[in-house]
């Protein structure tokens, strides 16, 4: 499974995990960066450089913030379903 | 009191029982490490003759991938070869390490671009030992071929590629005979601990077996051993992100593991069938365990691969690290095999095969080249002049890759060439220099030059270049047509 971004990236978007993925996987969002896993190639260049522990591997999500897999899987659906899906997050947290 | 052997000679007391004299000095320096919080202590080793084992014209130092081609290659151009291994087989990562998804020879269209060493190590496996995609559908788009070799991890990106899984027993095997029939000397259960300096030159390395320590003289010396440890005992300078200051432990490190009588075809049945079930079963494992792996089919349906677990903050050099890796891999693969036993299709009669007897580890040190491979090079679709190879993309986004001849000699070594995972790059491009196929690609080119080099004194620095890539395209190697650019 490919890397993912929880919700500590919420309200903190460093940005530097953009500037060392090889392949341009990482995107920015309304409140927070996600992975696209259809683009990740699971190098594991972001993780370390995250000033807040926001990246794991997918395997490696804790059991309650597991939704975030599928909040970085939208992607594929487009910047405003990301949007959406934080949203729905943020209201319940 | 003197005493008297078997055979009637007279012993000292003190040496009675040892055979050798008294051999313990305090030492008196404080060692390199002992600022980053390493040991304090130290003994004094007193200097000692060591015998040569051996004199070669080239001497690889490991045998995974990238020392196999490199052995392979420079005994095809006449050198003496000596491979020297530490573990009980040859093939590294992708045999002891069960990294057996051989991850990727193909770009993006479906055409082969990693061949040579690539393609006669794989030509040998026989039936059953591999399983891979037909050339027909490498490239493929077409969604049914897609989803099956997807779950064989031959499928990126929605493209078949041909990455293939192999048995890596088989691939041991045809290692070595390959190796023999090449005329490689091989030194199994022999590792090499350091070098013998000689201003810009290695005049050999020591190794050390059951036999003790002995050393071997080489005209040229390839370093594959993955984590530059022939560089590094030679003490130039190299990249890392694992010593040192600014480390960060960057890539994680896992001990991979393999099981036995599974029903995968089952297990596929059920996640492509049943989706929520599956999504359910993920979920509970997840909660359970705290982690969960996804398993990949092997080489045959009746194995599963697991290629985590993912454990991230270790150092591939540092001993403590390994062990600790080591055990806590191992505590993950038996929840795993209790949790899959217990609730996955398929898994019910899984059993323990193999937990690799290699360690994952993805990245340590990197060399300092004549060149380094950069990623906003390769972004912009660079074709060396010096080419040895050619890469996949790790994307569809970017062409492919020309790997120039710089990236594998040392800047300051000057009758040492490097294969394997430790090449010149920065941290982007070492992410697929990494994989086995670049490996043997690297490896490949290391050992012609080093025949090369051996055979007419020259620096491999000062090696023509064309002649080089002469011998490559000899050898079966793909290289860009002179002039073009990388092709997309």
């Amino acid at each position: 499974m490919t890397y993912v971004i929880g919700p500590a990236c919420i309200g903190v978007k460093d940005l530097t995990c953009l500037d060392v993925c090889p392949v341009d996987c990482i995107h920015e969002v309304d409140e927070m960066l996600v992975i696209d896993p259809g683009e990740c190639i699971d190098c594991a260049l972001c993780e370390p450089v995250c000033p807040v522990d926001a990246i794991t591997p997918g395997e490696g999500v804790p059991p309650e913030d597991r939704e975030f897999i599928a909040i970085n899987a939208a992607w594929g659906d487009g910047a405003d379903e990301v949007n959406r899906l934080v949203a729905e997050y943020l209201a319940r947290a | 009191m003197a005493q008297e052997d078997s055979s009637g000679r007279h012993l000292e007391n003190e040496q009675y029982h040892l055979g050798r004299e008294s051999w313990f000095t305090e030492g008196t320096q404080r060692p390199a490490h002992a600022e980053d919080g390493g040991p304090q202590r130290t003994v004094h080793e007193p200097a000692r003759e060591t015998p040569v084992h051996e004199e070669t014209d080239v001497l690889v130092v490991g045998g995974g991938p990238a020392g196999c081609a490199a052995a392979v290659a420079a005994a095809r151009l006449g050198a003496k070869a000596t491979l020297v291994e530490r573990y009980n087989h040859l093939g590294g990562l992708s045999t002891g390490g069960l990294v057996i998804w051989i991850d990727r020879m193909s770009d993006w269209s479906g055409k082969q671009i990693i061949t040579g060493f690539a393609s006669e190590i794989l030509d040998r496996l026989p039936e059953g030992a591999l399983a891979g995609a037909p050339p027909e559908q490498w490239g493929s788009t077409e969604a049914e071929q897609v989803a099956h070799w997807r779950e064989r991890l031959s499928a990126f990106r929605d493209v078949v590629t041909w990455s293939p899984m192999i048995d890596p027993e088989w691939l041991k095997y045809e290692s070595v005979e390959l190796a023999q029939e090449a005329g490689v000397r091989l030194l199994l259960h022999s590792w090499v601990v350091d070098v013998l300096v000689d201003g810009r030159e290695l005049r050999g390395a020591i190794f050390e077996s059951k036999q003790g320590r002995r050393a071997i003289l080489a005209k040229v010396i390839v370093d594959a051993s993955g984590d530059l440890d022939v560089c590094a005992a030679a003490g130039v300078p190299c990249e890392s992100d694992v010593e040192g200051k600014g480390a960060n432990v960057q890539h994680c490190v896992n001990t991979p593991w393999t099981w036995g009588g599974i029903d995968f075809k089952r297990w596929v049945a059920f996640k492509r069938g049943d989706p929520g079930a599956h999504r359910e079963l993920m979920k509970r494992g997840h909660e359970e365990l705290g982690y969960l792996e996804t398993p990949h089919a092997g080489w045959n349906d009746d194995v599963a691969l697991f290629m985590g677990p993912r454990l991230t903050g270790y150092s591939g050099v540092n001993v403590d690290d390994l062990t600790a890796v080591e055990i806590e891999s191992r505590r993950r693969m038996v929840a795993h095999l209790q949790f899959f036993r217990a609730h996955a299709p398929g898994f019910e009669h899984a059993w323990l095969l193999l937990s690799a007897p290699q360690l994952g580890v993805r990245h340590t040190r990197r060399l300092i080249g004549a060149h380094k491979m950069v990623m906003d090079e390769w972004r912009a679709g660079v074709r060396h002049d010096d080419e040895i190879g050619v890469s996949p993309s790790p994307s569809s986004k970017f062409a492919n890759i020309s790997v120039p001849y710089g990236c594998i000699v040392p800047a300051e070594l000057d009758n040492v060439l490097v294969g394997g995972r430790h090449v010149a790059t920065d941290p982007q491009t070492q992410a697929f220099m990494r994989e086995i196929p670049q490996c043997w690609l690297t490896g490949q080119a290391a050992g012609v030059a080093a025949a090369m080099a051996a055979a007419t004194g020259a620096a491999p620095k000062a090696l023509d270049v064309r002649e080089l890539q002469h011998e490559l395209r000899g050898q079966g190697v793909y290289l860009q047509p002179a002039g073009a650019r990388a092709a997309a």
